[in-house]
């Protein structure tokens, strides 16, 4: 089993987390999807870990950080989405545009 | 063609990968193509499971059961909960009003995969030691953890306090 | 064990683990029964009253006969439910219930894993199983239910929080994760077990269990007045006993956690104790902590509902002290009102389990009637002068005989040929017996008259005559007694 698989693998769970992440108009749906490509990162830093050049344990302890961040970013995302709705009524990402007005 | 794709799936670890990515990779797709929002909350669940179990194979288990434990626990939850913060049952995600953004956006993603692809293809990585021994990795990342990577563990639990306390604070109604 | 988990994996150490699987999952089915059961039993105790006794000896069958009832019950799905998810919630909910199990060892060489993120691993699965409750909770399409999961949810997620912390310690002193390792770290006396050194730990680990399992005073989700009974109001047959049935699985296996990590797991208390089997000493502790979670809790002697003359007492104590808890966790204020409350509740409750039983053990004790109950009547034709006395003063006319000439030629006057009696409209008056000069006819103690057809309650001579049990010994033929008439 070389690395290719699993580089393959990441990207393309990383290009369908970017066309969701664009295309959706439900506000949650794109945090999902942007969950989706930091999941296809972590996924490879792991296979680095273990197939890269210099096999270790720095992948798997930076996919952690990861982790973690991904955790606080969703936990604020949503407190941002539940803010937003209760001014707006609403969480459609397309509606988000009071700067621009 | 088919001789390699037989000879790919004879091998144990191979076929794990070969099916968890399947689901992986369809759990994707759902999360896209579904109408509702809690169907689309457990496809991409159903792909952070079978990511974590592609972790495992990989040798990291601790990672693995962590991205269960945040991902396929936590996060899915959060996510249901804000959707029924949020959202009012009845209304399906409806069809696209820009057809034309969302073609470019197709095509845009698939260039990306194409060109990915390509640099994955014709990469040559090729190890210069042998892979860790999987055994004990816990006790490993632990020591790895506590020791050389000390200080970003540290600035991570700043940053989790912070957005904990954040959240509470952006979530709070402000009459209370 | 440690021997085939090291072997390459094949078909053979496949089948060997699977036959392990299924024989660990009749293990806990058998545990998950007689656990209720034993709830049953004790919640009964605490209500003065003696519990299930009805189906098989003591009543041992009960949790039996139920599951059996929800197996072959109708499935239902409402309507407007979230059909697809409405099915996949009970699933999804046991199937991690079940998988964390897989971690724990129960002997120094019976496991069924060696994790070495032992401890992650049973968090991580418990937290799939909150996507279960939510989700069964949103797709019934019930404002109930989705209240109920949506507090399950919330209460199971922040407790699981305190849960893990209050493990931490002891992963520190013992360096590892592994549930094995740590039980190996705790040989040579209950002095070297962890819960000492971890006192606080400890303490919060049982609470924050108590919670994860929604057990009194933590069972907001279920708040049985407000909610209905929380998530699972839609479910019947054996969705719902998915959902029973991974409640109880978790009960085991929090119970078999704290055993391992805080109390020794196979490790025997004393040295001179070591000759006893660990494969005992486990189950033994998981037994005791159940009875811990259902005494300290007070589990369902919280339910004032139940009908038992003596409960009121003892729910009431509960329900205000569980009112009290309410308050007071929203309100953030805690301290030793709280404690209190807990202590006068379990004071109640410890009373009740000894006072004496109000409920009768009938029909294995007969009833004891008073002297004058009306009862179905015996007859007995050797003293019948066919004097059409009671069939004419019955108010109902349920009484029907005729009579034949005396075959003894030298008597003069008739016996009885037919005697029958119509319990479909005899309203056991009594009136009868009273008017009968003879005493042919008199009154029993006997009351049960259910059958599977109306046909059977018309009741003939020979059944009333073999009808001689628990004949009443006062009937009308000794002076007045009693009553006005005494008085008078």
């Amino acid at each position: 089993m070389s690395i290719t698989p699993y580089l393959t693998l990441a990207a393309i769970l990383f290009c369908i987390g970017l066309y969701g992440a664009l295309s959706k108009k439900n506000a949650i749906i794109v945090l999902l999807s942007i969950e989706l490509m930091l999941n296809a990162v972590n996924l490879n830093l792991i296979a680095f870990a273990k197939y890269g050049p210099k096999p270790g344990l720095a992948g798997q302890i930076f996919s952690l950080f990861n982790i973690t961040v991904a955790a606080a970013e969703v936990a604020v995302g949503i407190a941002i989405l539940i803010n937003l709705y209760r001014n707006r009524g609403t969480t459609d990402v397309t509606d988000m545009d009071t700067m621009k007005r | 063609m088919l001789d390699r794709l037989i000879g790919f799936l004879s091998s144990g670890e191979n076929l794990v990968f070969f099916v968890f990515s399947l689901v992986a990779i369809c759990g994707a797709i759902f999360m896209i193509s579904l109408t509702r929002v809690v169907h689309m909350v457990m496809a991409l669940a159903l792909t952070f499971l079978s990511l974590g179990g592609i972790y495992i194979t990989l040798g990291a288990e601790f990672v693995g059961w962590v991205q269960v434990l945040i991902y396929a626990g936590a996060i899915t939850i959060l996510m249901i909960f804000g959707i029924m913060m949020t959202r009012h049952r009845g209304e399906a995600e409806t069809e696209p009003q820009r057809p034309w953004h969302n073609g470019l956006l197709l095509v845009g993603a698939i260039v990306l995969f194409g060109i990915l692809f390509y640099v994955i293809q014709n990469a040559t990585i090729t190890p210069q030691s042998a892979p860790v021994d999987p055994k004990d990795n816990t006790l490993q990342i632990g020591q790895l953890l506590f020791n050389q990577y000390v200080i970003p563990f540290e600035i991570m639990s700043v940053l989790l306090t912070v957005a904990f306390i954040g959240a509470i604070v952006v979530a709070k109604r402000e009459e209370d | 064990m440690m021997h085939f988990l090291e072997q390459p994996f094949g078909w053979s150490n496949f089948f060997v683990f699977l036959l392990l699987g299924i024989v660990m999952l009749l293990i806990v089915l058998g545990f998950v029964t007689y656990a209720i059961y034993f709830e049953r039993k004790v919640i009964g105790w605490m209500q003065f009253r003696i519990g299930p006794n009805r189906t098989g000896p003591l009543g041992l069958l009960q949790s039996v006969a139920d599951v059996t009832k929800l197996l072959i019950k109708e499935d239902t799905i409402p309507r407007k439910a979230e059909r697809q998810l409405f099915i996949l919630a009970p699933v999804i909910t046991f199937i991690p219930s079940f998988a964390a199990i897989a971690v724990l060892p129960f002997a120094s060489n019976l496991f069924f894993a060696d994790l070495d993120v032992g401890i992650l691993y049973y968090v991580a699965l418990s937290g799939i199983s909150t996507i279960g409750i939510v989700l069964g909770g949103w797709a019934s399409n019930n404002k109930y239910a989705l209240l109920g999961g949506m507090r399950s949810a919330a209460q199971m997620i922040s407790y699981e929080v305190p849960l893990v912390i209050s493990v931490v310690g002891i992963v520190m002193m013992t360096g590892t994760l592994n549930l094995r390792l740590i039980v190996e770290g705790q040989a040579g006396g209950f002095w070297h077990w962890n819960f000492i050194p971890q006192i606080i730990g400890f303490v919060v680990f049982v609470i924050a269990g108590i919670s994860e399992l929604n057990r009194t005073p933590f069972d907001l989700p279920e708040a049985e007045s407000e909610l209905v009974a929380g998530y699972h109001v839609e479910y019947s047959g054996f969705r719902f006993a998915f959902f029973m049935l991974a409640e109880y699985v978790y009960v085991f296996a929090i119970a078999s956690l704290t055993t391992v990590l805080f109390l020794g797991g196979w490790q025997s208390p004393l040295p001179v104790l070591d000759f006893i089997p660990g494969i005992i000493l486990v189950p033994a502790q998981i037994f005791v902590h159940r009875l811990f979670l259902l005494l300290a809790a007070r589990d369902a002697a919280a339910h004032p509902d139940r009908p038992a003359h003596g409960s009121r007492l003892a729910g009431a104590a509960a329900a205000r002290d569980r009112q009290h808890f309410r308050q007071r966790d929203f309100n953030g204020i805690g301290g030793w009102g709280r404690m209190k409350g807990i202590m006068k509740g379990l004071g109640v409750t410890f009373k009740a389990m000894t006072a004496k039983k109000v409920t009768y053990a009938y029909p294995d004790v007969p009833l004891e009637m008073p002297d004058r109950f009306r009862g179905i009547q015996h007859f007995e034709p050797d003293k019948c002068i066919v004097c059409n006395m009671c069939a004419k003063i019955c108010p109902t006319e349920c009484i029907t005989l005729t009579g034949k000439p005396n075959p003894d030629p030298e008597k003069k006057g008739k016996v009885i040929d037919t005697y029958d009696i119509n319990f479909e409209i005899c309203i056991l008056c009594d009136l009868c017996t009273e008017v009968c000069p003879t005493e042919a006819i008199v009154m029993t103690n006997n009351f049960e008259l259910s059958t599977y057809s109306r046909d059977e309650l018309f009741k003939d001579m020979k059944w009333l005559t073999d009808n001689n049990e628990n004949v009443r010994k006062e009937n009308n033929s000794a002076a007045p007694k009693g009553g006005a008439k005494a008085n008078a």
